[in-house]
């Protein structure tokens, strides 16, 4: 047809829609002044003859408005104008509009976050080629399956195994870099040269390392992490070539790893050969291995190949190697720990349960205000509105609040998610993680609450459209009877906000005491007071026990002579970090039996340092020499554990001395026990078992992994810097890696549980803030509707008391039925948190009682305030108003 | 008497478009004259008429003038335009088919 005319008029009402409105009126007045006309002419009365004019009209409004539905822009028309009154009704109620946006938003905004955590940590697959043939070997002791490896058993491994393409062993350290200002240490991994090869990484600049480079002459090269190229090298584009100076020897950098890749999320900064010697030891155990299957060879394979390989080496070796396997694992597989993952998910519940809340608000608050518009919405089809054009309108506006609330959301879970990053300690995740804002996820969260606003929205609007408008005009917003059977939707609504709310609080409360326990544990010694930094010694790779003492001695001579310190030393290992060293051991008088404990090498200021108590005997001191008999100080937990009853001084112990650098053992030597001391929670605030034995670093000196810990008096971060000059006194190249105090190194031990407890601490308020504002709303509503029978009561003679506690009373049922509920779901849930509890019930009472505590206590709050403003109100104006 | 809306919306445009054919009405004018012919078979309501008189207007078919009547009051004239009357023979022609076609059904049953 005649498309031009068409597009004419459209363009012509659009730009002057307010003259064609006037004609239209005009015309239609026109036909019925004529009709009238013709009705006088007919000999009616002028009165007569208007009212058959209007009957025949059907109404006028009704004509004009099925006029404008014929012309051909009327969807877009009426959109724009759905749009527009949707955002005049919103804008109108803004208390309503902002907490309906707040509520989807808060909702959405805390899934977007943890579902994106979740997503990256969880559900994305690892960014490594075929990442499924990647696997990690183990060797397998008598007793446990997964233990570290050692150097001769990797090598043996490495060079029969037919299973796979390349394997690699890897261990960590440090490397002290200098030439670049200050001496600043890199976290070094050393690994074997097939190492990106398993892993099928490239180089992004230059290259990863050639087969050889590993092998004792071979070439000091070094790989940088896109990261340390940035950081500390300047992103020079000439850096491939170039020589650095690391440990004091020059190395040739090589490669530079790719950026925003797995390995810039690693803890290491630069990646050098790790190269064994050729007879290394069979009995130390320090390496974690790695290896890329060969295509078509499955990990079953691989294991019985490896199993008969560890076997024969067993066979060989019966004397150190007796019952030894090993053990292939899918190294995916190990990528997210246990505790991790099961943070993850509570977290992933929480949040859900939260959407569910803020759901059931939105629906609340939508029911409300379709039964608040009844009369709005039968007077607009009085006037010509048909039911289908109503519906539309509330439906525009139930996808306004989506739209906004979803678009806040989605600023909300963006700042939370950077707010979560923000509280991670760097390497939280594994560097195979990779964070970010999930677009699916999100769409799909806002198509969720877009669909609980229409049901929810769209179910009482239709229901009050179809009520007979005239009954609607005349009740005039009476509170009626009908709306029993939303109010008990309601009230349901609010029961299940409240289980749901009570569920997270048991947790989050579980939680958080559990985090206060272990923040009260006992360390065994002051932490106020005490800094520590890392140690990374040059001499680590070829060290002369000698020289190493001496240089130990004169650092800490130089840092005790520091004013503000009152004591340091140096152990393998910093409190809270570890034993440093596990070692199997003999009692002397008991041979047969094999025992293990943790076996920690100190200067003897180590003690009067950390103001371990002593508690029989004496600690290690200047008397104890290369040249005097070996002594031990043993702890509280080793005498219970292996001479509960006994005295323990005079007994001696059947341990190797660890070599020098720490890679292999020494002789075995006889130790004496000289003394007992408190625990000292070496292995973090949670571990069980603390049994240790502590030896002097003068009778067993070693290299690498050394801690520095000081005394000090006055400002820490001060003596930090003191102590850092005057370990560059001695040596301008030495290194005090990541100087921290010790209350922060205690803290950062305990991220792992303090970030989910916050975290599910955090949703569990939001969930009750948010089941409040239901609560409070449900009431606050159902008491307004009840305002004229408020009245009625007070004429008859009920006092204020009397309504409140007749509204309190009527909105707590859905609260206890909650509470209730809430305590079942408790109950039956938490036990899946127990892993992540210290020292805690999962069905602690006291938690649950608080818990149920203030659940009332608020709920009860957010039903007085509706309850005592309805109770103030004056009865005369009660009953007049309606 | 038989209520507009139960017309089929192609015959109240053929109706309207053949009203017009003899010469420009407005509103009123046609509503009654359609009464008139079909001898009050068809009664047009004001609900019906303007959406199709809009409707034909807005696709071309006639057009609304403003004009008075004879004592002065103003009214909207509608008349047929040259692609209105093309479309009315076309829909005559439609119209007779289909009826013939339908008579026919009729007659055969009979």
């Amino acid at each position: 047809m005649a498309w031009g005319s068409r597009i004419a008029s459209l363009l012509r009402r659009f730009g002057n829609r307010r003259s064609i409105e006037q004609e239209l009126d005009e015309e239609v007045q026109s036909y019925f002044q004529i009709m009238v006309e013709r009705g006088v002419d007919r000999g009616l009365s002028l009165e007569e003859a208007r009212r058959q004019a209007r009957v025949r009209f059907e109404g006028e409004e009704q004509v004009k408005q099925r006029v404008r539905e014929e012309r051909v822009g009327a969807p877009i028309d009426s959109t724009l104008q759905d749009i527009s009154y949707a955002w005049r009704s919103l804008t109108k109620s803004p208390g309503f509009t902002l907490f309906a946006v707040l509520t989807i938003a808060l909702g959405l905004g805390a899934n977007a976050a943890i579902f994106s955590m979740v997503d990256g940590v969880l559900i994305k697959g690892a960014e490594y080629p075929q990442p499924e043939r990647i696997v990690q070997l183990w060797e397998k002791p008598p007793k446990y399956e997964r233990n570290v490896i050692s150097g001769a058993n990797y090598l043996d491994w490495s060079r029969q195994a037919q299973s796979f393409d390349a394997m690699a062993a890897a261990t960590g350290g440090a490397m002290s870099y200098t030439g670049g200002g200050e001496p600043r240490s890199l976290t070094t991994g050393f690994v074997s040269a097939p190492y990106f090869k398993v892993f099928g990484v490239q180089a992004a600049l230059g290259r990863t390392f050639a087969p050889g480079e590993d092998q004792p002459a071979g070439p000091k090269v070094v790989v940088l992490t896109h990261r340390v190229w940035m950081n500390v090298f300047g992103g020079d584009a000439g850096i491939v070539g170039r020589s650095i100076l690391l440990d004091g020897e020059p190395h040739t950098v090589i490669g530079v790893l790719p950026g925003a890749s797995e390995f810039d999320r690693r803890w290491n900064d630069i990646w050098v050969p790790l190269v064994l010697p050729p007879n290394p030891a069979r009995d130390y155990h320090y390496l974690v291995a790695f290896a890329r299957l060969k295509p078509g060879v499955s990990v079953q394979q691989a294991r019985a190949e490896m199993s008969a390989i560890a076997g024969h080496i067993a066979e060989l070796y019966p004397a150190i190697k007796k019952g030894w396997s090993a053990t292939v694992d899918p190294y995916l597989d190990g990528v997210v720990g246990s505790n991790t993952r099961l943070s993850l998910k509570v977290l992933m519940w929480a949040v859900a349960a939260i959407l569910t809340i803020a759901c059931a608000n939105l629906a609340n608050l939508l029911m409300a205000r379709a039964t608040l518009r009844e009369r709005e919405i039968a007077l607009r089809m009085a006037l010509g509105a048909r039911r289908g054009r109503v519906v539309r309108m509330l439906l525009t506006e139930s996808l306004m609040l989506a739209g906004c609330g979803a678009a806040a959301g989605l600023a909300i879970g963006f700042g939370m998610l950077k707010w979560i990053q923000s509280l991670l300690p760097q390497f939280y995740f594994p560097p195979e993680a990779n964070i970010a804002m999930d677009g699916r996820v999100l769409l799909f969260l806002a198509g969720a609450t877009v669909l609980t606003g229409i049901s929810f929205g769209l179910a009482p609007a239709i229901q009050a459209s179809r009520r007979d408008a005239a009954e609607s005009l005349k009740e005039g917003g009476r509170a009626n009877s009908a709306g029993r059977r939303k109010a008990y939707a309601r009230h349901v609504f609010v029961a299940a906000q409240v289980a749901v709310a009570f569920i997270l609080l048991a947790g989050a409360g579980l939680l958080l005491r559990s985090f206060q326990r272990l923040m009260e544990v006992n360390v065994g010694f002051e932490t106020e007071g005490l800094v520590g930094a890392g140690l990374p010694l040059q001499m680590a790779k070829d060290p002369d026990a000698a020289k190493l003492k001496l240089y130990v001695n004169q650092l800490l001579d130089e840092v005790r002579a520091t004013p503000g310190v009152q004591g340091a030393a140096v152990a393998s290992a910093l409190p809270l970090t570890g034993w440093g060293d596990g070692m199997p051991f003999h009692m002397a008088d008991n041979r047969d039996k094999l025992l293990g404990s943790g076996f920690k090498i100190v200067t003897p200021g180590y003690f009067p340092a950390l103001r371990l108590r002593l508690v029989a005997g004496r600690v290690l001191d200047e008397r104890d020499t290369e040249s005097s008999p070996a002594v031990v100080v043993v702890n509280e937990s080793f005498v219970r554990a292996y001479l509960p009853g006994q005295n323990a001084l005079g007994k001696r112990i059947l341990v190797e001395k660890i070599a020098p650098s720490r890679h292999g053992l020494g002789p075995m030597t006889s130790w004496e026990i000289v003394g007992v001391v408190a625990d000292e929670k070496g292995n973090g605030l949670d571990s069980a078992e603390d049994v240790g034995a502590y030896a002097s670093f003068a009778q067993d000196p070693v290299a690498t992994g050394l801690g520095l810990v000081a005394r000090v008096h006055g400002d820490s971060g001060t003596m930090i810097k003191s102590i850092e000059r005057a370990v560059w006194r001695v040596d301008k190249t030495q290194v005090l890696d990541n100087p921290m105090t010790m209350d922060r190194i205690k803290n950062e031990s305990v991220t792992y549980r303090r970030l989910p407890a916050v975290l599910l601490g955090g949703f569990a308020m939001l969930a009750l803030a948010l089941a409040c504002t239901g609560i409070y709303g449900v009431i606050s509503f159902v008491t307004a509707g009840r305002t004229h029978e408020l009245g009625v009561r007070v004429a008859l003679g009920a006092s204020r008391v009397d309504l409140v506690r007749l509204v309190v009373g009527g909105g707590s049922i859905p609260v206890l039925v909650g509470v209730a509920l809430g305590l079942g779901g408790a109950i039956g849930l938490t036990r899946f948190i127990r892993s992540m509890l210290f020292a805690t019930s999962p069905l602690d009472a006291a938690n649950l009682a608080v818990v149920a505590a203030l659940l009332l206590a608020v709920a009860l709050l957010a039903c007085l305030l509706p309850a005592w403003r309805a109770a103030r109100a004056d009865p005369l104006s009660a009953l007049r108003q309606a | 008497m038989k209520k507009a809306s139960d017309l089929i919306q192609g015959t109240l445009d053929l109706l309207i478009l053949r009203t017009l054919e003899l010469r420009p009405l407005h509103g009123v004018g046609v509503a009654d004259r359609i009464e008139q012919v079909t001898g009050g078979v068809f009664v047009i309501g004001p609900g019906s008429l303007f959406p199709a008189l809009h409707r034909l207007a807005e696709n071309g078919s006639i057009e609304g003038q403003w004009g008075q009547l004879e004592n002065g009051r103003r009214a909207k004239f509608y008349a047929l335009t040259p692609s209105g009357r093309a479309q009315l023979s076309k829909e005559k022609r439609h119209w007779l088919k289909v009826n013939t076609a339908v008579n026919q059904v009729l007659a055969d049953e009979a």
